[in-house]
């Protein structure tokens, strides 16, 4: 019985597909003919009878939708006042003719914490997904035509001004696409009888001839801060233990890497010269992990292993290469004999 | 001897054709054909009613319902009555939408030239399989009319189609 049920689901699943399949629209305008013929006997002979032929044109659709593409967030990570901070959409005239569709850029969402400042609209002409400059991704100025079932995507550049700003805050702004074809309106389902194409009603889709999206700039600020300490100094006179700088005495130097605010300090190395009249002792670097630098293991060796072994003893300095931290702190420590 | 032998022929089928002509005009079945679409209306009680009405446009997606009124307007019954109607360019017919009281449908999958039930429709695929049809594939829709057409007497017969 229950093998019956799953077949029978499977089967409404498969009736389900195969009526709700992709089709290229049929094109604004298009004449859809139709033309019934009747065969019939009368006192032995065959005749055959022909309807009129009826006419009915394809209306012209009007669906638009835009979407972040991209991911829909950029981090600005530049000094602040900052310009030219991107974001990406796209825009798809999901109709069955060829449109104009306005491209407006609202920076004023409510409910953020800054408003980006003089976006402009500019069309990814160039490489797909590559930003190259508004001389070949020209900044969009009055309607731009979109074939049907197509996707245009487009750039929002705007500007970033240190109001001042913290890391974390965010700005948003709404990239909004409006049909230019038909009288102002936005309701689905309105039909303007005779305005599409080709003399043909249009007729609003689903989106009403309007899209948006929202995308957000969000400042990331990092601060990284080292912190150098002289953590113990063991000496010994004459097989008693001191803690004077003696020659022949260890010093442990401890670094504290400490990475705070929002965001991630990218390749991150630390250098750390060996004092003069010191000699570094072979072996003496240890790694602390506290949050952040993933996948660090907690010793080091002095040769150049990277990246299997982030630590290295260069004969002048000490290197640890903590790759991408985020918010934490790294513990270094190595030690030096006085000469 | 050629001669007499072409005048005859021209004159057996001169009164032949005039017999079919005068046949036809006494014996007429005539076709109505109406695009509709089904519109919902709210009626004054609040209830729902889909009702049809003709569609002077058409929109991609929508579903159109394809009605054919025959009349029987000649003196005497009309016999082995059969309606063809093709799945207009850029429709797709709707699966068990055909309609029609005292018929038989039959679909072809070959621009018209031949019929089969639903269940015996074929075709081959890209791969030059042979796979079942289904009714995307279908061209044609006939109807065949159980009984002969009474004079004075109509019917309808029906599909719906979506446009692509």
């Amino acid at each position: 019985m229950m093998k019956r049920i799953l077949f029978f689901g499977l089967a409404v699943l498969a009736s389900w597909v195969s009526v709700q399949p992709v089709w290229a629209l049929t094109a604004a305008g298009t004449v859809i003919e139709n033309r019934a013929r009747a065969d019939y006997v009368l006192d032995g002979s065959n005749f055959t009878a022909y309807s009129v032929t009826t006419q009915t044109p394809v209306a012209e659709l009007v669906d638009v939708s835009v979407a972040t593409a991209m991911g829909g967030t950029t981090a600005v990570t530049a000094p602040l006042p900052a310009s030219g901070e991107l974001l990406y959409f796209a825009v798809t005239n999901a109709g069955n003719s060829t449109e104009d569709f306005a491209l407006t850029v609202d920076p004023a969402v409510a409910g953020n914490d800054f408003d980006p400042d003089n976006p402009v609209v500019a069309l990814d002409a160039g490489s797909i997904g590559s930003f190259e400059g508004t001389g070949t991704d020209s900044i969009v100025s009055g309607p731009i035509p979109i074939p049907a079932e197509t996707t245009i995507y487009v750039w929002v550049i705007s500007d970033i001004l240190d109001t001042p700003l913290n890391p974390g805050d965010t700005g948003r702004v709404t990239l909004e696409a409006l049909h230019q074809n038909a009288p102002i309106s936005t309701a689905p389902g309105d039909v303007y009888a005779g305005a599409g194409a080709g003399g043909t009603d249009l007729v609003l889709g689903a989106s009403g001839g309007y899209g948006s999206s929202t995308g957000a700039y969000v400042i990331l600020r990092t601060t990284l801060i080292i912190d150098k300490t002289v953590a113990s100094i063991a000496g010994s006179v004459g097989g008693v233990p001191v803690s004077d700088p003696i020659p022949g005495a260890v010093i442990t130097y401890q670094l504290d890497v400490i990475v705070s605010g929002t965001g991630t300090a990218f390749a991150v190395t630390l250098t750390d010269p060996i004092p003069v009249d010191t000699t570094y002792v072979p072996g003496s670097m240890t790694l602390d992990v506290d949050g952040g630098g993933p996948g660090l293991p907690a010793g080091l060796t002095d040769t150049d292993d990277y990246p299997a072994d982030p630590g290295e003893f260069t004969g002048t300095e000490i290197r640890v290469r903590l790759g991408d931290l985020t918010a934490g702190t790294q513990i270094i420590t190595f030690q030096v004999t006085i000469d | 001897m050629r001669k007499p032998f072409t005048i005859f022929t021209a004159v057996v089928l001169l009164l032949w054709t005039t017999a079919a002509a005068w046949a036809q005009e006494q014996a007429l079945v005539t076709l109505r054909s109406e695009v509709l679409r089904e519109v919902e209306i709210i009626k004054e009680d609040g209830r729902k009613e889909l009702r049809l009405e003709p569609a002077p446009s058409a929109m991609p997606g929508e579903v159109l319902l394809f009605r054919i009124t025959y009349t029987n307007e000649g003196a005497e019954s009309a016999q082995n009555v059969q309606l063809t109607n093709p799945v207009p360019e850029h429709m797709v017919y709707e699966a068990g939408s055909a309609q029609g009281e005292g018929t038989a449908v039959t679909f072809s999958v070959d621009g018209g030239r031949t019929f089969e039930n639903q269940a015996a429709l074929t075709i081959s695929g890209e791969d030059g399989k042979v796979r079942p049809a289904g009714p995307a594939d279908y061209t044609h829709i006939r109807w065949r009319l159980s009984e002969p057409i009474p004079r004075n007497r109509e019917g309808t017969v029906s599909f719906r189609a979506r446009l692509k």
